[in-house]
């Protein structure tokens, strides 16, 4: 079967954490007001035993000064006259301040199919997804672009879809970032000889010393399969230093792709 | 939007940000972007009424060379300059810089 992936991707600030999620945490960890970054990926690796990133950004933006980007939909319906569809489009980055952030850029005209210069400066953008809408539909009438100047996009919403796409993330500078728990779930009917692996691929600034090819060498794995339906991922207190780059990858466990459903929350805190 | 219109409303964004960066790096990458746009709107004539007046007019044209360091040339090897690279080599009366390096080339 064709591999696919959906992630959706959203920061909380730690004001807005559940009661409890932090669990036993050393003090000093919630006394720094950790952001909760909740990934959440449906999936199905290719019908082969390879890695493969999970729903990948169109283009990475990873420049060390932070710059402006524009937002652009192929679709005059979307914008912010009476009537239109999407009016609003989020997205998570790191922005000028080596902050992770979610910042909802508003469509300032009628027709969104100019181009549209936003205010918040990105070192990094990650994910985006559709936050507002107008009155004629609740989903963008066309592919909403997230961009940079020069019109590469990094990352987009496909018409009818409001999750864009994007797992993939960089712990911001003067930050630090651990892997608190998750969840690893079979979505198809159990097959003893059948499952799936997931790698979190982690480069750090270390490892990016080494040649590309090399430093995907350092991973965490876990798998499902076999009678399993599904199993917890425990952080085993595993931390990921500044701009450490976390991509997330899947395969097949033999040679048939599988649906599943991965659960990830990473805790981010300032140093 | 008109292709023409589309990159000098870009190069006018661009202009507008290198003017306002906050920073040399960001600068940098601000020219960079500018760079890009100028490239491509040297590929397609721009009338001069479809230029916003508020773009220097000298942002969407090379700078002439002085007179003294421009040299020879002919129909043959502006033939031979817009064939290889699909660019014009000569661009409301000035000669590009494309063309004036491939000329230098063929000194």
């Amino acid at each position: 079967m064709v591999e696919s992936s959906e992630c959706r991707m959203r920061l909380h600030e730690f004001r807005d954490i559940g009661g409890g999620i932090l669990g036993d945490l050393p003090g000093h960890i919630k006394a720094a007001s950790p952001q909760l970054l909740d990934i959440h990926i449906v999936g199905k690796p290719a019908d082969v035993a390879a890695f493969s990133e999970i729903d990948p950004p169109t283009s990475v933006h990873d420049v060390t000064t932070a710059v402006a980007i524009e937002t652009i939909s192929s679709s005059g319906d979307d914008g912010n006259e009476a009537g239109d569809h999407l009016a609003g489009i989020s997205i998570i980055g790191i922005n000028g301040s080596d902050k992770m952030v979610t910042v909802q850029n508003i469509a300032t005209t009628a027709a969104w199919s100019t181009f549209q210069l936003e205010v918040e400066l990105w070192k990094n953008i990650f994910h985006s997804f559709g936050s507002l809408w107008g009155t004629g539909d609740k989903d963008p009438a066309g592919a909403v672009d997230v961009r940079n100047i020069a019109d590469t996009v990094i990352v987009e919403l496909v018409a009818g879809d409001n999750e864009g796409n994007g797992a993939a993330f960089v712990v911001p500078h003067g930050h630090v970032c651990m892997l608190l728990n998750g969840r690893l779930k079979r979505l198809t009917s159990l097959a003893v000889d059948e499952g799936v692996r997931i790698r979190i691929l982690y480069t750090d600034t270390v490892d990016a010393l080494i040649a590309e090819a090399d430093s995907a060498l350092n991973w965490i794995e876990f798998s499902v399969g076999g009678y399993e339906r599904s199993i917890d991922i425990k952080g085993e207190g595993h931390v990921f230093p500044e701009d450490t780059k976390i991509v997330h990858q899947h395969s097949s466990m033999t040679d048939a792709g599988e649906d599943y459903d991965l659960h990830l929350h990473y805790l981010i805190w300032k140093k | 939007m008109e292709n023409t219109e589309y990159i000098a409303r870009k190069i006018h964004q661009c202009i507008e940000l290198v003017e306002n960066a906050t920073s040399d790096a960001q600068k940098e990458i601000y020219e960079g972007y500018l760079k890009i746009w100028q490239e491509k709107g040297q590929d397609i004539p721009i009338t001069p009424e479809e230029i916003p007046e508020e773009i220097p007019e000298e942002i969407l044209e090379p700078t002439p060379e002085p007179e003294e360091s421009i040299v020879e040339f002919d129909t043959e090897s502006i033939n031979e300059y817009e064939e290889d690279t699909g660019r014009k080599a000569i661009w409301k009366g000035v000669i590009t810089n494309g063309f004036k390096e491939f000329l230098k080339s063929k000194l």
